[in-house]
């Protein structure tokens, strides 16, 4: 959980600036009436404190709140993007109406009693393969009466990703010329980052202090180990990772045993969803340029 | 950008409003419509209607038949309120801004329409209030239901029984009450007008409103004609100094010849006034609004008169260069030329240049008839108090709980039994004696000081009254004639007792006045007693609930304000004192509210255990408890009982719920609310015992 660090913006509504309009006026004439204007002055310091403590139950309703990003959301291309949040409300009186916005734009409009949590999601349109990053967060309130909104930065950042989308039609088929078959490795290796914890062989750890993962051997003829590699592809750029993608979704869906080589980075050998997903979000990243969509809305940064 | 448009606070959609919150916008419209409606009257209460039906039914209507439609409702307004006021009427304005707000609803964008319609009925509503509409009924409906219709056009989700909903209107009508009672006292009363074009325009905008909201002054048309003809300025004034350089004059001014004999008792009415400023009297500025309005006296009671109630004569009157006509007091109806206000006053169109001649029939003394009720502004100029008479003020008050006839009567009988005397300027600087050096010091003046004391008295006792002059008696001579001359200037006073306007001759009350023109018959006041059984009775009949909040809605001003601060211990503060006093106040509460307001979230933790056990520590803190951040809840807890020992025992068992909260597998059944509650109520001494 991240703590808010901003501090709480105030800006009256239209609304609110009409009613206080309204309430100068009348005081300035009221005031200064020739005739008896006792009932003009209730009724205008009666909107005047109706007015002050709305604006401190339109505090109360913002500043017990808590924001942290729920995950990283994955879309494939052409798939709109969720990046999602959850927000909670710790206080056991305020039961605020709120709105969650980016930058100039309100999102969602909900309300949230008191211990209560939820998640939200903001939806964009699909983008660009790559990583999204969604920043200028803010939480905005109200209620009760309008008059003034008050408007809490959240210091977090959602990130989504938008993967590339693989058909069922595509071409792309493992053979000899896109994959090579490893040759015998050792049974132990040293660590790399994707290996599962409990490949780790603790006596090697225990021996050499440093970390060891245990892996099957190539004689296994169940487990197949291949290399996916970007060298072995043609065309343009997004073709050959169009193609790569294809082909680590049909290692995936054959369960092998699968490594992903581009020019400068390399996923190690693995198998199973978590591998897939980091292999596909390599190829999203890969060679995209970090670039700012809209106001908040970057794509390709870490 | 300095406000935020409604669109920031959702998405790209028109914001939704519940029909629950469309019905409490078209209720507080209709009730600040209300007072229009029923001043307008007519067949503009139906264009209103029309225009509501058109509004809730313009889903089904085409947009050009909903326009023309709209067209052609404004164009009948226009034309029948242009039919019954001027163009700049505030009725006229005021007509047209309801139909068009009853309308705004068939555009079609609920949130914005009724957010328009909202802000529409507030400002009637305002302006309702500044006119003087005082109904605390009305006011009091007024204030919940725009509260409730702000509240409702605010959440999209509302629902007006739901809990949250009554709890929200409730929660902010509690917490501010406070708020608006010291507001209400406090806030500096101002004397006068801040600028010149306030009194000039603005605040005759809302007299003439206010004369509009009553109905029986619906002007009809026929005296419209007379009203817009004669609308010139008549801003006359009155120092009470000029009556005394008057009764040295023997000039003649007029001369009446009466038709079939002399009435005993002669009252020649010239103006009437109502404000009282820095020893001169004014005439009321509007009071042309409702010049020709209506019959200063009941039809009704004009029926029953026949001719030997009447008095008739005929007027021969020299140039005075004012707009006044001179007649009797009681005179019926107006002459031809001229025009006859509700105060009883016959008005020249023009200055009175030449000599003049004109015949008058006045009620012969004795015979009672009932006027027509001042109006509510009418009221409220008689009962205004200037500022800087405290003695006065003072005298008058101590009749405030008598009927107006036993308060009248108590007021005579200071006059007379306090030693005053009659006396044109005589042992005085007349020009620097004020009312309160007149009562309290000098107790020695003209009629003038004797009647304006007398109306100021009645004021403070809480009767409407006003200050009348003209001539009292008259040379006799044969064949019916009486010349009035300018000695015989002179001044009475008249009190509204609920029925009719009494005059009140208080120089009469004087023992050895300078009877110069004697009526043959003046009303005899030594009669008059205080019936103290009558006063208890009356006074009786209101408990302490409905006098306080009489004096405190209807007759809080700038003196009992003074008073209020006195008791207070802020008795030396002035206006202008109070006034910056309250403007460093805000300025101070503005500053502390944007520093509270802005302040980071008190608690970042996630764990119900967690946001317990900071919350105590916030607590300890503020009462002198250092926090140490290192320190787990076992150490705290022994350190907290230590430096609090008188609450030992519930700092430790506060610790043990959270701490079983948070770490105990039973701490599920613990409820983290009770712990706060608890820690709420705690009561810890300010300092830490050592």
């Amino acid at each position: 959980m991240k703590r808010h660090s901003e501090k709480i913006q105030w800006r009256p509504t239209l609304t609110g600036g009409l009613v206080f309009a309204i309430v100068i006026t009348n005081l300035l004439l009221a005031v200064s009436s020739p005739s008896n204007s006792n009932f003009a002055l209730f009724f205008t310091f009666s909107l005047c404190g109706v007015c002050l403590i709305s604006l401190w139950l339109t505090s109360r309703n913002i500043r017990d709140l808590q924001v942290s990003i729920h995950g990283e959301s994955i879309s494939y291309s052409g798939q709109v993007l969720h990046f999602t949040l959850n927000i909670k409300n710790i206080a056991s009186h305020a039961s605020p109406s709120l709105i969650l916005g980016q930058h100039r734009k309100a999102h969602n409009h909900f309300e949230l009693g008191p211990n209560v949590q939820k998640t939200l999601s903001i939806t964009l349109p699909a983008q660009q393969r790559g990583r999204y990053t969604l920043e200028d967060l803010w939480l905005s309130t109200d209620y009760p009466l309008g008059i003034f909104q008050a408007k809490l930065p959240v210091n977090v950042k959602a990130v989504a990703w938008q993967l590339v989308k693989v058909s069922k039609d595509d071409t792309a088929i493992l053979n000899d010329k896109t994959v090579n078959h490893d040759e015998d490795i050792d049974t132990l290796r040293e660590y790399q980052a994707g290996d599962g914890y409990k490949t780790i062989h603790w006596k090697s750890y225990a021996k050499h202090q440093k970390l060891i993962t245990r892996h099957a051997s190539s004689n296994n003829e169940s487990e197949t180990r291949i290399t996916i590699r970007w060298k072995d592809t043609q065309g343009s750029t997004e073709q050959r990772i169009q193609t790569l993608s294809a082909l680590i979704a049909q290692a995936e869906q054959k369960k092998l045993n699968y490594s992903l080589e581009l020019e400068e980075q390399k996923q190690p050998h693995a198998s199973g969803t978590s591998h897939y997903i980091r292999c596909l979000k390599l190829l999203s990243c890969y060679r995209t340029p970090e670039q700012m969509i809209a106001s908040g809305f970057i794509r390709g940064k870490e | 950008m300095l406000f935020v448009s409604p669109n920031d606070f959702s998405s790209n959609t028109e914001r939704y409003i519940s029909k629950s919150a469309l019905c409490l916008v078209l209720i507080t419209l209709s009730l600040a419509s209300l007072p229009y409606l029923s001043a307008i009257n007519g067949y503009f209460v139906a264009l209103i209607g029309a225009a509501a039906i058109i509004s809730l039914i313009h889903a089904i209507l085409s947009k050009t038949v909903l326009n023309t439609i709209r067209v052609v409702l404004i164009l009948c307004a226009t034309w029948y309120l242009y039919n019954q006021y001027d163009l700049y009427h505030p009725m006229f304005i005021n007509g047209l801004v309801i139909l068009i707000a009853w309308l705004k609803y068939s555009d079609g964008r609920p949130y914005q329409d009724s957010t328009s319609i909202l802000m529409i009925s507030i400002v009637l509503l305002a302006q309702t209030m500044v006119s003087g509409f005082q109904n605390p009924i009305y006011l009091f409906s007024c204030l919940a239901l725009v509260l409730t219709s702000l509240v409702s056009v605010n959440d999209e989700n509302v629902k007006i029984l739901s809990k949250r909903f009554i709890a929200t209107n409730v929660t902010l009508l509690a917490m501010s009450l406070p708020l608006v009672v010291i507001f209400y006292l406090f806030f500096p009363r101002l004397p006068g007008t801040l600028f010149d074009w306030q009194a000039e325009g603005i605040n005759n905008w809302f007299a003439t409103q206010a004369e509009a909201f009553d109905t029986r002054e619906a002007m009809d048309v026929q005296h419209q004609a007379s009203h817009k003809a004669t609308g010139s300025a008549l801003g006359e004034t009155l120092n009470l100094s000029k009556l005394s350089e008057l009764a040295t004059s023997n000039k003649k001014v007029f001369e009446a010849q009466f038709i079939g004999g002399i009435p005993e008792e002669l009252y020649w009415r010239a103006g009437v006034f109502w404000k009282y400023q820095q020893r001169t009297w004014h005439q009321r500025k509007n009071w042309k609004k409702s010049t020709m309005a209506t019959a200063p006296f009941q039809l009704d009671s004009l029926q029953a008169i026949d001719d030997s109630s009447l008095v008739q004569y005929n007027m021969q009157l020299k140039p005075h260069s004012k707009h006044w006509l001179y007649a009797l007091d009681n005179t019926l109806g107006p002459i031809k030329g001229s025009l006859f206000t509700p105060e009883n006053q016959l008005i020249s169109p023009k200055i009175v240049s030449k000599a003049y001649s004109y015949s008058a029939s006045a009620l012969k003394t004795g015979v009672v008839i009932n006027n027509v009720a001042p109006t509510r502004t009418e009221i409220k100029q008689a009962m205004r108090f200037p500022k800087g008479l405290p003695f006065t003020y003072s005298l008058g008050r101590s009749a405030r709980k008598k009927n107006a006839e036993v308060a009248a009567a108590s007021f005579l009988m200071h006059f007379q039994t306090q030693g005053y005397q009659y006396s044109l300027n005589e042992g005085f600087d007349e020009s620097q004696m004020t009312l309160d050096d007149f009562l309290y010091d000098v107790r020695s003046g003209q009629c003038g000081h004797y009647a304006s004391s007398f109306v100021l008295l009645m004021r403070a006792a809480g009767f409407p009254a006003r200050f009348v002059t003209g001539f009292r008696g008259g040379h006799r001579t044969d064949n019916n004639r009486v010349i009035v001359t300018q000695k015989m200037a002179h001044a009475w006073a008249e009190y509204w007792n609920g029925e009719r306007w009494i005059r009140v001759d208080p120089t009469l009350a004087i023992k050895g006045q300078n009877l110069h023109s004697l009526p043959t018959n003046g009303t005899d006041y030594n009669e008059l007693t205080i019936d103290e059984s009558n006063v208890e009775a009356k006074t009786a009949t209101l408990s302490a609930f409905d006098e306080a909040f009489e004096m405190g809605l209807y007759y809080y001003n700038t003196q009992l304000q003074q008073q209020l601060l006195q008791s207070i211990g802020f008795g030396k503060l002035s206006a202008l004192s109070l006034l910056i006093l309250c403007l460093a106040g805000a300025f101070l509460f503005w500053w502390f509210l944007g520093k509270s307001l802005s302040v980071k979230q008190a608690f970042s933790a996630t764990d119900k255990g967690l946001i317990c056990f900071q919350q105590l520590q916030y607590k300890l803190h503020l009462s002198g408890l250092t926090i140490n951040h290192s320190e787990g809840i076992i150490a705290y807890s022994e350190r907290a009982s230590q430096a609090f020992p008188e609450q030992q025992t519930k700092i430790h068992s506060i610790c043990q719920q959270i701490m079983q909260l948070r770490y105990s597998k039973q701490g599920n059944h613990i409820n983290a609310k009770t712990i706060r509650q608890t820690i709420k109520k705690l009561r810890l001494s300010k300092t830490i015992a050592k």
